[in-house]
């Protein structure tokens, strides 16, 4: 459009016939800064989870929720790295459900939910003694074969 | 608007044989300055996420994983019929899965376009491979392939794919409480890269990270609930891409620059559920005025009254 080392002209000069297809709206619009509409939505969404860190709202771990329950008292963590030293590692699982991968066999145990037995659960999912209690679950998981999680959660609810 | 010989009718296009117009020119450095901030926030994204892997894999700390928005969708309904959330999944999630609701309102898919980090190395691979395409011939071929008539019919029907995907994925965790697309993520695999161990996910991972050569991110348009989730979110925003036939010149480079291959220049607003708000088509666009982000305002336009065409002096300001 533009012969070699001419400064660029401001304007475009579109075809006599245009070949652009046609366009039209239902709706009355009116234009936005085209950058300053996705930068103003990554701030809206950082704002999100700023006001979630300021109100206690985040949690990155289950540690966290639990140190809230039967911690201090204090609210939940701001974060997983700033909580990881404040988490109380004699908190044991309300429900099975609350049972979580970082929990130790000695957490599980000390729930006393009815009918558990460390004889018992060794049996079930064939732990070795080797294994002490102090193994977190996540650890077994690939370690014993046919332990993982959903099934423990399974068992604690119904042993038998 | 700038007008030559004869004003323009308000929809686009010119009558009488002599009518030429001229438009207002974008900068070409807007284009740049635009990609250079999107490319400058997704590295950033992507450095935060590999230094949270390699932490986690170097201290034990926390999963990448409470980082994922789509965690939250998954978790939704057992965290509202039963208070807690599935297993590997945090309030974070929640928390997330909120703001990705607020992004999405208020600017469509400007999650995956902006921040998202498995878009972003899908899109560095095959900007790489372009390049490198240039010099391969064959690679060069497979890349051109999917611009072609054949292709789109099949490509329509893989874009499908994100909503079996996402029922799949919402649909499993709410009835086994369990996250079930967990064992074929490959956002899943790619926080435990580390820790390699062949299973399904690292094969999706491997094969988006293939296709991701020949076509522009191939998981977003084929596969990823949360991008089905943000575009159903997305159709109650306000925002989107807008295209005004006054100054557009049908050449087509909006088209040919969305990585989601969307039919921009086809469109007035894009408000396609896979626009991932990139503004590649804005910044490759050469008329300042034909392509920009526009607000609908709550009212209808006197267009949809009935009223002649012409009574709309500009329709799109």
């Amino acid at each position: 459009m533009t012969s070699a080392g001419a400064p660029t002209p401001s304007t475009l000069r579109l075809p006599a016939r245009s070949r652009a297809v046609r366009t039209s709206t239902r709706f009355t619009t009116r234009r936005a800064p085209a950058i300053a509409i996705p930068l103003l939505a990554v701030l809206l969404g950082g704002g999100v989870v700023v006001a979630a860190q300021a109100s206690g709202h985040w949690a990155t771990t289950g540690k966290d929720a639990l140190t809230t329950t039967s911690g201090s008292g204090a609210g939940a963590q701001a974060g997983a790295e700033g909580s990881a030293a404040n988490v109380d590692t004699s908190a044991v699982p309300a429900a099975p459900a609350d049972v979580k991968g970082w929990m130790t066999l000695r957490q599980v145990l000390d729930a006393r939910f009815a009918g558990v037995s460390e004889a018992g659960l060794r049996s079930q999912f064939d732990i070795p003694a080797s294994i002490g209690l102090e193994t977190p679950l996540k650890e077994l998981d690939g370690v014993v074969s046919g332990f993982d999680l959903t099934s423990l959660r399974e068992w604690l609810s119904a042993p038998g | 608007m700038a007008v030559e010989n004869q004003a323009p009718t308000s929809r686009g296009v010119a009558t009488g044989a002599a009518a030429r117009r001229e438009v207002p020119r974008r900068s070409v450095t807007w284009g740049k300055r635009t990609r250079l901030v999107r490319h400058v926030l997704q590295t950033v994204v992507v450095a935060y996420i590999g230094w949270l892997i390699i932490s986690r894999a170097a201290s034990g700390g926390s999963s990448a994983e409470s980082l994922c928005p789509f965690g939250g969708f998954e978790t939704l309904w057992t965290w509202i019929t039963t208070g807690r959330t599935v297993a590997h999944t945090h309030p974070a999630n929640l928390v997330l899965a909120l703001a990705i609701t607020v992004m999405a309102l208020s600017a469509r898919g400007s999650f995956c376009g902006w921040l998202c980090p498995l878009g972003a190395i899908q899109e560095g691979l095959y900007g790489v491979a372009r390049a490198v395409g240039r010099a391969i011939r064959p690679l060069g071929r497979w890349q051109r392939r999917p611009a072609g008539p054949g292709w789109r019919k099949v490509d329509a029907v893989l874009r499908q794919g994100r909503w079996v995907v996402l029922a799949f994925a919402l649909g499993g965790a709410a009835l086994t409480g369990t996250m079930v697309f967990r064992n074929v993520d490959p956002w899943s695999a790619l926080l435990s890269i580390v820790e390699f161990e062949l299973s399904l996910a690292f094969v999706v991972l491997a094969a988006m990270l293939v296709l991701s050569f020949v076509v522009p991110r191939p998981f977003c348009r084929y596969a990823c609930p949360l991008g089905a989730v943000q575009g159903l979110i997305a159709k109650a925003s306000p925002v989107a891409v807008q295209r005004d036939a006054d100054a557009c010149l049908g050449c087509d480079l909006c088209t040919r620059a969305c990585p989601m291959a969307l039919q921009v220049d086809q469109s007035t607003r894009i408000t396609d559920a896979q626009c991932i708000g990139c503004l590649e088509c804005v910044a490759a666009c050469p008329s300042q005025q034909a392509l920009g982000i526009s607000i609908a305002l709550p009212w209808p336009s006197s267009r949809s009254l009935g009223l002649p065409a012409d009574h709309d002096e500009e329709l799109v300001r």
